[in-house]
């Protein structure tokens, strides 16, 4: 029996619920592939998914309502984005299309209103402008709702196949039809589901659109008999959450990026300590050791009662078998360095252990970044081949200062070096110098360049000086490059 | 690393046959835990021309020989200051760098700090043209990739992460974990120094404690501070001697760096006083020329200019 056809099968006569030899009697050549609901719901719902770049609320529709799948986008406030309510239904068509699915996609002010309009409204909008493309015949402005609905089959309504029929020898052909009999009449027939629909598809009714929730973060939670206070018992109560929620995450072969742990005490209090790794991690004595040193920063009051342990952020981790040799055989030094990377990090605070990055920019500011320590020393292991490399030729400061230091420096030309400068109240006279180096900065610039009137923001330009003083220390100043002379900085010093 | 581990156990048999003969000497004088295992009471007398393992040469003959053992005693303290408040804050960080360079291991270094403005193009700079191209092997390589960051808001924090960063345990079968660890702190006290002596000395790795705020007429700093540490620098730029050809007619270009390195105290060594040049190109310094000094130049500047 057929599942489903495609637009060519159903002109060559073709329909759902036809019998296969049937169908093969009618087109010999038809191609078929074995019905797969679950593979269907399951792709339906990857596409409910990817349509979040419509609207962040959508949902997948159920198959077995009769009509073709769908979904379910509720676009309110987000139609401006896309130019209009007309220009997101022809770019969410034409977006499903070009990835091979032959979509209808409808706009109404209800769900049950679109539903029925996506399914079974005009091929093409009667009056409007043929360019608008297929959609626009499917756009319900406000109010409009009650006359779109009208002429569509009562099927339209989202009814079991039995109602529809019972209304087909009734004669009631189409939702106006129905809309003309007063409301009362129709239940006690009918049953309640009709006149649902029907309240549904017009508005009189609520219903909600729920969106398939994201799979919840791991989370173990354990109670205590009585409750507990003495540092002792927490580091045993932790111990034993690590464990579980290690387990947990081995069987969904992830690992921990970031934990919360939180304590709930008998008066009600609620406490909470959060810790990053520096990599995927599920290994229950390291988790645990990492929140061993601040278990002490947990108040327990009277006693606390519950705690739980949630993996706010995790990232696949592959099973790996453990190797009982591990500790005589390999210099597993990685693992050594990430674990003593998230001690520092759980004691000085996310951020504080960085590497440093080269990054591809003139501006001296911009041209290292503060990477993650383990890429860094990873990049800095690889292959030189792919290894990044560090801009070189022209001497650079080894000490930068950010924000570069205002100095009040003398200079008898505007492109010249200075000739003294005065930095924290001590006048440095210059006898060696080099210079200008001119480093300009991006064109497309930083937001917060002051705009001249009118015009677009110039990138930053500034002229380098690497001087020397009479004592020998080496200065890096620069001299802001705009119309006429610039102030002068102090940038970093030299060793 | 895996190959900083293969280059060592290949190039230096002699050196792992004279370091196991020290420690059977050791173990058969009743050597006890703690005590550094390259002590060189205990080991053979060092034969002229090598290098005993776990001393580092610093290259400058001038200054291997003032040293007691030929070179810089790794598994401990070194103390590095600056001459000058504040102004010679790079050269302290260069000349520790200098040192890091120097190392044969070429493991991940710690480097804490209460302020981030260690640049890293200067410090790929430092090191020679191309660190990245050429291998990392040996004396001579560093690239700032090598580098784990610390950001600590006080001296408490920067020397708590040093401890915890010599305390980190060492992959068995020889993998090093750090090769060094390096600190900046304002003023570190005697207790917090006496402790990172003792975990440097246990881990046998070396810990250099940048002091970077030091007191403007500090100069002669007190002797109860310095009882600790193996060695204690104090380091200062120095007026360079560049080529004399400048923009204008006034100015010179800056020449290689130059840095006088005053050694205050050094167990089993008298202080001493040394100038050295630093070359950018390779990554290395050498003993500068004493004679030439600022007057000399200044007069040939002046020559020139009226010239």
């Amino acid at each position: 029996m057929l599942a489903a056809v495609d637009e060519a099968a159903a002109l060559a006569g073709l329909a759902p619920g036809m019998p296969l030899a049937g169908a093969h009697a009618l087109a010999p050549d038809l191609e078929t592939a074995p019905h797969d609901p679950q593979g269907d719901a399951a792709a339906l719902a990857r596409l409910a998914v990817w349509c979040e770049g419509y609207s962040p609320w959508t949902a997948s529709d159920g198959l077995e309502l009769g009509g073709a799948a769908g979904l379910r986008l509720d676009v309110t406030g987000c139609a401006h984005l896309f130019g209009g309510e007309r220009a997101l239904l022809a770019d969410l068509e034409a977006w499903l299309g070009g990835r091979g699915f032959a979509a209808r996609a409808a706009l109404a002010e209800t769900l049950g209103g679109a539903w029925a309009l996506a399914r079974f409204g005009p091929a093409a909008s009667p009056g409007g402008d043929p360019t608008a493309g297929d959609g626009a015949g499917r756009l319900v402005p406000p109010g409009g709702l009650r006359a779109a609905l009208a002429p569509l089959p009562p099927a339209a309504l989202r009814l079991p196949a039995e109602t529809c029929e019972l209304l087909a020898r009734l004669g009631l052909r189409r939702i106006g039809d129905l809309l003309e009999l007063p409301p009362a009449v129709l239940a006690p027939r009918f049953g309640p589901l009709l006149a649902r629909r029907l309240g549904q598809a017009l508005g009189t009714e609520a219903e909600p659109l729920a969106p398939g929730a994201p799979p919840p973060p791991p989370e173990v939670r354990r109670s205590f008999a009585e409750p507990i206070a003495t540092p002792e018992d927490l580091a045993r109560a932790l111990a034993s959450l690590s464990a579980n929620l290690c387990e947990r995450l081995e069987a969904a072969g992830l690992g921990a990026r970031r934990l919360v742990l939180t304590a709930l005490r008998v008066d009600g209090g609620r406490q909470g300590l959060s810790l990053g790794t520096s990599r995927p991690r599920r290994d229950p004595d390291h988790l645990a050791s990492l929140f061993r040193d601040r278990l002490e920063r947990l108040d327990p009051g009277f006693g606390i009662e519950a705690m739980t342990l949630r993996a706010a952020s995790v990232e696949p981790l592959d099973l790996c078998q453990k190797n009982i040799l591990s500790e005589y055989v390999s210099g597993d030094s990685e693992s050594k360095i990430s674990d003593l990377i998230d001690r520092l990090t759980s004691r000085l605070g996310a951020g504080a252990v960085y590497g440093l990055v080269p990054c591809a920019s003139h501006l001296p500011e911009r041209a290292a970044a503060a990477g993650r320590a383990l890429e860094a020393l990873e990049a800095f292991g690889a292959p030189q081949s792919c290894r990044p490399s560090w801009r070189r030729g022209q001497p650079r400061p080894l000490r930068l200062f950010d924000p570069p230091q205002p100095v009040e420096a003398l200079a008898l030309l505007p492109d010249h070096p200075p000739e003294r400068f005065r930095w924290r109240r001590l006048q440095h006279r210059v006898v060696r110098a080099e210079g200008p180096e001119r480093l300009v900065g991006e064109w497309w610039g930083d937001a917060d360049t002051p705009a001249k009137s009118g015009m677009v923001p110039e990138p930053e330009t500034r002229d380098y000086f690497r001087v020397e003083d009479e004592d020998g220390r080496r200065y890096w100043l620069f001299r802001q490059v705009c119309d006429g002379a610039g102030d002068w900085f102090l940038h970093g010093l030299f060793a | 690393m895996p190959t900083a581990q293969s280059g060592r156990g290949t190039t230096r048999p002699k050196a792992t046959l004279t370091e196991l003969r020290a420690r059977i000497r050791a173990l058969e004088r009743g050597w006890e835990r703690g005590q550094a295992p390259h002590d060189p009471a205990w080991s053979d007398p060092v034969a002229p021309g090598t290098v005993p393992p776990g001393i580092m040469p610093l290259g400058v003959p001038a200054i291997d020989s003032h040293l007691p053992d030929g070179g810089l005693r790794l598994a401990g303290l070194h103390e590095i200051a600056g001459l000058r408040e504040e102004w010679d804050d790079a050269v302290v960080a260069s000349f520790c760098l200098a040192l890091l360079g120097r190392l044969a291991e070429t493991g991940p270094i710690l480097w804490a700090a209460r302020r981030p403005d260690l640049y890293g193009p200067g410090v790929a700079g430092l090191m020679g043209p191309d660190v990245d191209s050429a291998p990392t092997e040996g004396a001579g390589g560093f690239s700032p990739g090598r580098l784990i960051l610390v950001r600590a808001r006080r001296d408490a924090e920067v020397l708590w992460a040093l401890e915890e960063g010599l305390r980190a345990p060492v992959a068995q079968h020889g993998g090093v974990v750090l090769s060094a660890v390096v600190g900046e702190v304002g003023e570190p006290g005697d207790t917090a120094l006496r402790r990172l002596q003792l975990a440097a000395e246990a881990a046998g790795r070396p810990c250099f404690v940048l002091c970077r705020r030091l007191f403007a007429g500090g100069v002669g700093t007190t002797a109860s501070a310095t009882a600790v540490a193996l060695t204690r620098w104090r380091v200062g730029a120095l007026p360079s001697m560049g080529p004399s050809v400048g923009p204008s007619a006034e100015t010179e270009l800056p020449g290689r760096p130059r840095w006088r390195l005053d050694l205050l105290r050094c167990r089993g060594a008298a202080p001493g006083s040394f100038t050295v040049e630093w070359d950018d190109a390779t990554g290395d310094f050498a003993l500068a020329a004493p004679v030439r000094d600022r007057p000399v130049a200044q007069e040939t500047a002046a020559r020139r200019r009226a010239g």
